[in-house]
């Protein structure tokens, strides 16, 4: 279980998160949502142990986050961030291999390799393989930095390396944010098959249809504020949604159909033309 | 955003052949510059002579006391300067970071000219105990001042953003030429003729007992900042992304500066300032095998070597039997090549 107890952040006067809790467990896919500025990233930022609180606890399988060194943290966990200010040309295959590091000691330099191609296989970004990383584009190294992640998380989900120091976890930030619709997809489902294989698999993303076709879980913020959290179909209502988003919509759920969010054509937001 | 080669060229073989050709051409320019210079010493003697068959002769002292250790000198130090470069480069997550552009061989200098003019004024004992190396000793001190005052700079912020430690290195470095002005003032004659021609840069007159602690110094840290290369790697992704991937960075901060410092200040006291070589010679590396610092640190140790080399010989050969001070050739090569990559940048950036 990784965790958040009545985490409390607050930086330069703003207060980024407000007595908030949530957790994730092994096997489960958990996704975050609400409107700009509500303090998603912060709770993933706590979570991943970046963020220092001004009160609560962040545990990671029992253990306080902090008690962890940054090498045993990363044997633990993989986090996929929002932006990455990559200058140098290192090419494809060289910043998915950077995940190696924090496995040099548990695994050997061939198992390692095989994680990394594996990982760029499932990202679908193998034709890229070769190429220098800068002068790709905005979707493709979105993607090649999830190989990457893919490829850090890989071996804690062993058998042999979860029963020896629990479950990993995986915090993805965002990763729907520059791909199109083929990838939004294709990337949100194998961050559940991660979860399928025994992962904690915690998810940023503003797109409530992603949100609502993939969680076991939602939690919805709100000024830094928990609203409410549970399965998609009665956290998305709505009341929730005029409340948090201030915008009329629902969530279809027809059978053999994604859920998806319908959004009234009478909206504060949108401009009548006339 | 910066003007880097952004092709990755056919980097497996690349990679396989630089360092062997390097060395080659380390060996070339090691007996070159060892036959060259006022008097000619053919380099079959050379050999005789390293070999210990020619004993006694003139040449076998010029050889052994004049040439020797300065071709040594030469080798270590722009190995050492190139390693730096590439150090300084990665941890600034820039590749226009140079140490003497962000102020620290300029520390370095400051202790050395405290140590020449002060040295036996303001501490009676300091330069008798330390003797010889006073010197490097105050420039060691002057640096790893520096590299802690820009260490904490970045930590106010918790980051390091390029602009401000240039901006930074733009004060630190006018800080000390106001103090170099000032004690250039105080001096004497003689001290004004050392500080000069140290602050320009030299590798003359170095003997063994001077040279070899500063070796000694050098070889520590290029082997230390080598050990580096996978963390720098996983660095140049970001600060926070390096964290995730399980690297303590705030330690890979601290470990970069005091084994740049150690190596600038050692190099900085023997040699004066030479410029440029830390920023070229990465650059040029980085061209050919790319970004990975297991291939880059190597390969810029045996580009430093070879060019700092290559510049001592021509600042010794050119108007024989005088010297041009050999940091005028390293910048007179390196400034030019520093516009022309500030100019790509910016070329990139306006697309």
């Amino acid at each position: 279980m990784l965790s958040l107890h009545n985490a409390t952040a607050q930086r330069g006067g703003n207060t980024l998160l407000n007595n908030v809790s949530l957790s994730v467990a092994a096997g489960e896919c958990v996704v975050i949502v609400g409107p700009n500025g509500a303090g998603k990233s912060s709770a993933l930022k706590a979570l991943s142990g970046d963020l220092t609180l001004q009160s609560g606890e962040v545990h990671l399988n029992d253990t306080a986050i902090d008690q962890f060194t940054p090498l045993e943290l990363a044997q633990r966990r993989a986090v996929l961030t929002q932006s990455y200010d990559l200058a140098f040309p290192f090419s494809v295959t060289e910043v998915v291999e950077m995940a190696s590091f924090c496995h040099q000691e548990q695994c050997s330099k061939q198992q390692l390799a095989d994680y990394a191609r594996k990982a760029i296989d499932e990202v679908e970004v193998n034709h890229l393989a070769h190429k220098c990383f800068t002068t790709l584009s905005g979707g493709e190294q979105q993607r090649v930095q999830l190989a990457r992640v893919l490829a850090q998380l890989s071996p804690a989900l062993e058998p042999s390396i979860i029963a020896k120091q629990g479950t990993p976890y995986l915090l993805i930030d965002e990763p729907t944010s520059s791909l199109d619709l083929y990838h939004q997809y294709h990337v949100m489902s194998l961050a559940r098959a991660a979860a399928d294989r025994g992962a904690g698999v915690i998810i940023v993303v503003h797109d409530l249809s992603l949100a609502a076709s993939f969680a076991d879980k939602l939690y919805v913020l709100k000024s830094g504020k928990l609203v409410t959290s549970g399965k998609a179909r009665d956290v998305l209502t709505s009341d929730v949604l005029r409340d948090v988003y201030n915008v009329d919509a629902s969530l279809t759920l027809a059978s053999g159909q994604l859920p998806h969010l319908v959004i009234s054509q009478h909206n504060d937001c949108i401009t009548q033309r006339t | 955003m910066l003007a880097l080669g952004h092709v990755v060229i056919e980097r497996e073989l690349a990679r396989k052949g630089l360092i062997p050709v390097l060395l080659f051409a380390c060996l070339l320019i090691w007996v070159a510059a060892l036959s060259i210079g006022g008097v000619d010493i053919s380099w079959t003697e050379v050999i005789a002579i390293l070999s210990g068959t020619e004993k006694g002769s003139l040449q076998q002292t010029i050889l052994w006391e004049i040439r020797f250790p300065r071709v040594v000198l030469s080798l270590i130090a722009g190995a050492g300067l190139g390693v730096c470069g590439a150090a300084m480069q990665a941890i600034f997550r820039n590749p226009l970071a140079d140490p003497g552009l962000i102020g620290v061989s300029s520390g370095a200098a400051l202790g050395a000219v405290t140590v020449i003019v002060l040295g036996n004024t303001l501490f009676t004992d300091f330069t008798s105990t330390f003797g010889l190396y006073a010197v490097p000793i105050g420039a060691f001190l002057g640096c790893l001042a520096v590299c802690n005052f820009i260490y904490r700079l970045s930590g106010f912020s918790g980051q390091f953003t390029v602009i401000s430690l240039l901006l930074a290195g733009i004060a630190v470095n006018a800080i000390v030429g106001a103090f170099i002005g000032v004690l250039t003032l105080i001096s004497n004659d003689q001290e004004l003729r050392d500080l000069t021609f140290w602050s320009m840069g030299s590798l003359a007159g170095n003997h063994w007992a001077l040279v070899l602690p500063s070796l000694i110094a050098i070889v520590i840290a290029i082997i230390g900042l080598y050990r580096l290369s996978q963390p720098l790697n996983l660095y140049l992704l970001g600060e926070a992304q390096a964290k995730h991937l399980g690297l303590n960075v705030n330690a890979l901060k601290k470990r970069v500066f005091i084994l740049t410092a150690l190596c600038i200040g050692a190099a900085v006291a023997v040699t004066g300032m030479i410029g440029f070589v830390g920023f070229v010679v990465p650059h040029l590396i980085r061209l050919i095998v790319g970004t990975d610092h297991r291939y880059l640190m190597p390969g810029s140790m045996l580009l430093g070597a070879l060019l700092l080399t290559a510049s001592d010989l021509l600042a010794r050969t050119i108007i024989l039997p005088a010297e041009v001070p050999i940091g005028l050739i390293t910048s007179a090569l390196g400034g030019p090549f520093f516009l022309i990559m500030l100019m790509k940048t910016y070329k990139n950036m306006a697309k």
